[in-house]
């Protein structure tokens, strides 16, 4: 038993603070640290990064008394710089575990994100699940703008709307990386502050990437077409459409395939088929079924347009961010070969053939 | 019923036997009782013939008297054949049948004598005999057969063992009315000299468990069995651990299911409960309940009681882990709340979760040493002061209290006290490893766990039986769920029984 | 008496060994070989794995004990004892190299500011006192670690399975089956860890079925490690899982229960410490069974100490950054692996067997 008990004591060293340290991790109080949320980069002067970082609004004690949130800002060489001074900056361990939340400024957009995106693969705090969003002008002027409420609240509620189908497409890091890996495009959704009164963030559209930079904006109806191609419903309605009614439909469900169009071994156009699924959710009086016919063609129609807007746009940047390249390859494997070898060039050229069925599928007694 | 008795033994304490050497005399007894206030003789007239005398010598309290009375002495006094007959003659008639009482020994040592006497018996000197009569007439002062304090029964037989073990046998025997129930009795301790029955079934329980039992009884060489503690020490193949290996219980029902088993059932006189061997660790989360409810029931109960040991063991040291080492894990809300409540409380998380492990037990401890209608208001003062109190004051956040309180709660559901001691203590250790190395160290001190209760045999079976599939072993049926009964068609392969298949 | 451990047991050390360099190694190294069809490599490797462990339990049970004494009644004395001295030694660098990883691997899921040394020297205690102890209780203990590690392997791809990504894992056609066979070649040097099960077959209590349970084991182990890579991939994509240094504990990094729990990569990473310990333990039982037949004066303890304590050393020694062992683990040593684990056995095999048909 005492030769048991001996080098038990003697590993009791091991906890003491002899040398250069004990060795054991470094425990760390919950309450003594800044929980970071929200992280925006911008480019920096001298071509370096600045980096604000936001807690979200906070709270202390038992009774849970509301502070405003944590606001800290560091410029950097590097992002692993300008994080360390931003430690430095603040009274409490910040720790940027929490961190699910990426703003990116429209400047940085232009120089290139994928530094941005690696250091978040390789860091230990942070995470390539954290959503990602470009912002107009500056992420810093962002957080500045929102820094009584924080913009924890209002991102979360887009990232939440985005699951349901009440928000734009939302984007995490993980993806954005793998898309620049796997392809050479990508896209983001864009937000923009709006201040009436109170300072809000509001969907834009989308930003396109070609390689790592920004390439172009895709705002509107443009933003509409690219949801539709990435089979996202669009949130919004549609109304309007017959001439002296007040129809409003709201888009559910949205299915695109695509299916490349070879002659021999050429490829001569590309199908995109596109199925939609609306519900009438608001109308002035009752819709006859030829009313609802003539609906159901001017909805097609319409998007139609969007899809063949966000296209030609696309093409437009040569930016293929919308993976269709590989989406025709898994419906056709047999050709992948050939299309991974000559879609890059193909992609600003190729013809659509585009082809979009609508269903109307609740009416709530409309007819 | 056969009597065997400690082995001789040749280590430095030795005993000599006999313990009172000499012819079996009036003289020599009561030499051996002399400064025994209670040691009484009386002669007796046989049938009013004044040349027909014998000696009846016994210890007050422990004989009852109107056995005495009419099973010994009216014969004697009233049967006119003990007048009639040749003295030579009287003491065969007498030890024959002439005394109405069943339970006769001849006795020929003085350690006998002096053990019968003290076991309540009356001893009948005759002039002239080296022998002497032992008659069984002990006074049957015990508690009576009530309900089972620990082990309540909701559903099912309400009986449980006493203090006497011929009674707790007549419980068994009650419930198993097979001859192939076996009793071997064994004396144990020098001082006390207390009947240990180990009892199985024939047919079933495998022999070499039967026969290691009796080896390590028989070898049993000690002052006296006083506690629980003075037989279950000497039985378990370990006690470097603070697991139990033995398990017991009060009620009758449970014992025989564990006999039907194939395990061996130990029976001590003075000590109100049987135990069971081998012991794994799957038992101590049965409860007798488990076979009355439906089997739908029993299952989930069982699988509750599997998590709740998780709980109450890993909850305080996973705490500590998380919220010190790995704080992402938890999610955003919770851990907003919790970073908000520990601003004010100066104490490290680590401290605060020992700390308010540590005022559980004391509150255990002093609810269990206080009487009755003190112990309530010690349960609603430590409630209210320790708990309210402490978070109002800013000593623990809220979060500590619910994490030890929810890991207290979760230990009580453990049908054995002495695993939810084990449990107890490991907590301690898990929760301390956590706090040094926060999930890593929690990892290796649940390593070290799961290693050492892999290490535990008990009469050559695993502890993790039936968890584990060793060799040479048969696959036993987990625990974790309880199937219907008309399913359960296998004896636990793990004890190597004899005989597997308990019904058609 | 020699300890006997069951089927069973031997199952589950094998495979809660192999779960260590599996989690670390999968789907890293196929990935640059195959791309998308990564997955099918070890698909590929299970026949050769169940082949190799039918003929090494045929000419285990003739020499009535494990690789050691394979080897020594097929090569002799001489080149039996060398053999076996050269699994040991590659035995012990592999322990350095395990403890070296299991380390990095910590300090990787939130142990940052923790000393190396302790935490080798943490595991290689706790590796040494398992290992000490009796064969049955460490085959007990392992079925217990096996069954937390599988439950944990089932809830992370489980919860990772709903976030694939369909164009991360197609389209796979005929031009990608060539780099796929190929990629069957790094999942065989993983599974070459699982040779050193093989010094333990001799004190395995062998049963009627258990040629087909271990078939079984091993379809169902390779199946499971192919869709472990197969979400893997699905969820990052074939480019930047070459880019990540765990793809496996990453993936841990974004399954979540909302409300519930999220960023468990520290928990995964500290559960599979369960599955070091077996390598670590199985690793010392080998060399200890090897010296020990080889050398019989060889004491069995002091072996094992002997042998983790400049293993031990080594991993401090030999290692000090993280990229060392990383690359090594990821190259020379599959290779290694697949010539010392598949291709010496199978020759020491084919040796026993027509030396066998000889007499």
């Amino acid at each position: 038993m005492k030769k048991r008990l001996i080098p038990l004591f003697m590993s009791l060293f091991l906890l003491t603070g002899c040398g250069d340290g004990s060795g054991l991790p470094f425990a760390r109080e919950m309450g003594d640290m800044a929980l970071l949320r929200t992280m925006g980069v911008d480019r920096g002067e001298d071509g370096g990064l600045l980096v604000t970082v936001s807690t979200g609004r906070r709270a202390r004690g038992l009774q849970q008394e509301a502070e405003p949130p944590l606001l800290i800002s560091a410029a950097g060489g590097s992002l692993s710089e300008a994080c360390l001074t931003i430690q430095g900056q603040s009274d409490n361990y910040v720790f940027y575990g929490y961190v699910d939340q990426l703003l990116l400024g429209e400047e940085l957009a232009k120089q290139g994100v994928e530094q941005i995106l690696n250091y978040y693969a390789r860091d230990l705090e942070l995470s390539l699940g954290a959503q990602v969003w470009v912002v107009r002008g500056t992420a810093r002027a962002t957080l500045d703008a929102n820094q009584e409420e924080g913009v924890e609240g209002q991102l979360s509620v887009l990232q939440t709307g985005s699951e349901i189908g009440a928000a734009g497409i939302a984007r995490t890091a993980g993806e954005l990386l793998s898309d620049l890996e796997e392809g050479s495009a990508t896209f983001l959704p864009m937000l923009q502050t709006v201040d009436d009164g109170e300072a809000a963030l509001v969907e834009t559209g989308y930003v396109v990437f070609r390689g790592e930079k920004l390439v172009g904006v895709l705002e509107g109806e443009l933003a509409k077409g690219v949801e539709l191609l990435m089979s996202h419903a669009p949130a919004g309605v549609i109304q309007g459409e017959l001439p002296a009614r007040q129809d409003i439909l709201q888009e559910r469900q949205v299915h695109t395939a695509y299916h490349p169009v070879f002659q021999g071994d050429e490829l001569v156009s590309v199908e995109i088929r596109c199925q939609v699924t609306a519900d009438l959710t608001e109308f002035s009086d009752k819709l006859s079924n030829e009313q609802l016919e003539l609906l159901r063609q001017k909805v097609e129609q319409r998007e139609e347009t969007r899809i063949r807007m966000a296209l030609t746009a696309l093409q437009g940047w040569d930016a293929d961010c919308i993976s269709l390249g590989r989406k025709l390859g898994i419906n056709d494997p047999a050709h992948w070969n050939w299309l991974e070898e000559h879609w890059e060039d193909l992609f600003a050229q190729i013809s659509f053939d585009v082809i979009v069925e609508a269903t109307i599928r609740c009416t709530y007694g409309a007819i | 019923m056969q009597v065997t008795r400690g082995s001789e033994n040749d280590h430095p304490r030795p005993e000599q036997i006999p313990h009172y050497p000499g012819p079996v005399t009036m003289e020599n007894v009561q030499r051996i009782f002399c400064d025994c206030a209670d040691f009484s003789t009386r002669t007796v007239i046989l049938h009013n013939d004044p040349g027909r005398q014998v000696t009846l010598c016994y210890i007050n309290g422990m004989v009852r008297g109107e056995r005495v009375n009419d099973y010994l002495l009216r014969p004697m006094a009233q049967d006119p054949f003990l007048a009639s007959v040749e003295m030579s003659k009287v003491f065969e008639l007498l030890a024959g049948g002439t005394l109405y009482n069943l339970y006769m020994d001849r006795q020929s040592s003085l350690d006998d004598v002096a053990q019968d006497l003290t076991a309540g018996n009356c001893i009948l000197f005759f002039p002239g005999q080296e022998e002497v009569l032992s008659f069984a007439v002990s006074t049957e002062e015990k508690r009576s057969i009530g309900e089972s304090d620990n082990e309540p029964a909701l559903k099912g037989a309400r009986d449980s063992f006493v203090e006497g073990v011929r009674t707790n046998t007549s419980l068994v025997r009650r419930k198993l009315r097979t001859p192939d129930v076996k009793l071997r009795e064994f004396i144990v301790g020098r001082h006390t000299r207390t009947p240990v029955d180990v009892v199985w079934i024939d047919g079933i329980t495998p022999m070499e468990t039967v026969e290691e039992v009796c080896r390590r009884i028989d070898q049993m060489d000690i002052d006296g069995v006083e506690t629980t503690g003075s037989l279950e020490e000497y039985l378990v193949d370990r006690l470097t651990t603070p697991f139990p290996l033995m398990a017991y219980t009060q009620r009758p029902d449970r014992f025989c299911g564990a006999l039907l088993e194939g395990r061996v059932g130990v029976l001590a006189d003075g000590l109100p409960l049987g135990y069971i061997l081998p012991g794994t660790l799957e038992q101590f989360f049965r409860t007798a309940q488990d076979k009355a409810f439906y089997w739908t029931m029993a299952t989930a109960l069982t699988m509750l009681r599997y998590c709740c040991m998780i709980v109450t063991l890993l909850l305080p040291a996973l705490y500590i882990a998380i919220v010190t080492f790995h704080p992402e894990a938890i999610p955003v809300k919770l851990a907003l709340s919790i970073a908000a409540a520990k601003q004010e409380v100066p104490f490290s998380t680590i401290f605060e979760v020992l700390i308010m492990l540590l005022a559980f037990e004391v509150l255990q401890e002093a609810g269990l040493r206080l009487p009755t209608p003190i112990g309530a208001t010690v349960s609603i003062l430590g409630g209210l002061v320790v708990g309210n109190a402490a978070v109002e004051a800013h000593i623990v956040s809220p979060a500590v209290l619910i994490v030890v309180a929810i890991a207290g709660i979760a230990g009580y559901t453990m049908p054995s006290q002495d695993f939810s001691g084990a449990l107890r203590l490991w907590r301690f250790v898990l929760a301390v490893l956590a706090s040094v190395g926060g999930l890593f160290g929690l990892a290796c001190g649940i390593a070290a766990l799961i290693h050492h209760l892999a290490g535990l045999e008990s009469y050559g079976v695993p502890y993790l039986a039936p968890f584990t599939i060793g060799a040479g072993q048969g696959s036993g049926r987990p625990d974790l769920t309880r199937p219907p009964l008309p399913k359960m068609k296998w004896r636990g392969g793990v004890y190597g029984l004899r005989n597997r298949r308990n019904q058609k | 008496m020699k300890q006997q451990i069951s089927s069973q047991q031997f199952f589950a050390i094998l495979w809660a060994a192999l779960m260590s360099p599996a989690a670390e190694l999968l789907p890293a190294v196929t990935v640059p070989v195959a791309g998308r069809g990564a997955w099918i490599g070890i698909l590929l490797a299970a026949p050769v794995m169940a082949l190799l462990g039918a003929v090494l339990f045929r000419v285990s049970r003739k020499a009535q004990g494990g690789l050691a004494e394979v080897a020594m009644s097929a090569l002799g004395s001489i080149l039996g004892r060398a053999v076996i001295l050269l699994y040991i030694v590659w035995g012990i660098f592999l322990l350095a190299l395990r403890m070296r990883l299991c380390a990095q691997r910590l300090m990787d899921a939130g142990y940052q500011d923790s000393a190396m040394w302790f935490l080798v020297v943490i595991v290689a205690g706790m590796a040494l006192w398992m290992s000490l102890g009796k064969l049955p209780a460490f085959g007990r203990t392992t079925q217990v670690f096996f069954g937390v590690l599988v439950i944990v392997a089932v809830l992370v791809v489980g919860l990772a399975a709903p976030q694939v990504r369909t164009e991360n894992l197609l389209p796979l056609w005929k031009e990608d089956m060539m780099p796929a066979i190929r990629s069957a070649l790094p999942s065989l040097g993983c599974l070459s860890y699982g040779v050193f099960a093989a010094f333990l077959v001799g004190n395995t209590c062998w049963e009627e079925g258990d040629g087909k349970r271990w078939l079984w084991w091993t379809a169902l182990g390779c199946i499971a490690l192919a869709l472990m890579q197969l979400v893997v991939i699905g969820n990052f994509g074939p480019g930047l899982v070459e880019k990540l240094d765990k793809p496996f504990f990453d993936l841990a990094k974004s399954i979540g229960v909302k409300g519930a729990f999220q960023r468990v990569e520290s928990v995964i990473a500290a559960v599979w410490t369960f599955s070091d310990l077996v390598i670590l333990g199985l690793l010392l039982r080998a060399v200890s069974t090897g010296a020990r037949t080889a050398f019989p004066k060889a004491g069995g303890r002091a072996v094992s100490a002997m042998a983790l304590v400049p293993a031990a050393v080594c991993a401090l020694a030999l290692f000090p950054d993280g990229i060392t062992p990383q690359s090594l683990s990821r190259g020379p040593m599959l290779w290694v692996g697949v010539m010392l684990g598949g291709g010496l056995p199978l020759l020491i095999a084919a040796i026993a067997e027509f030396r066998q048909k000889r007499k």
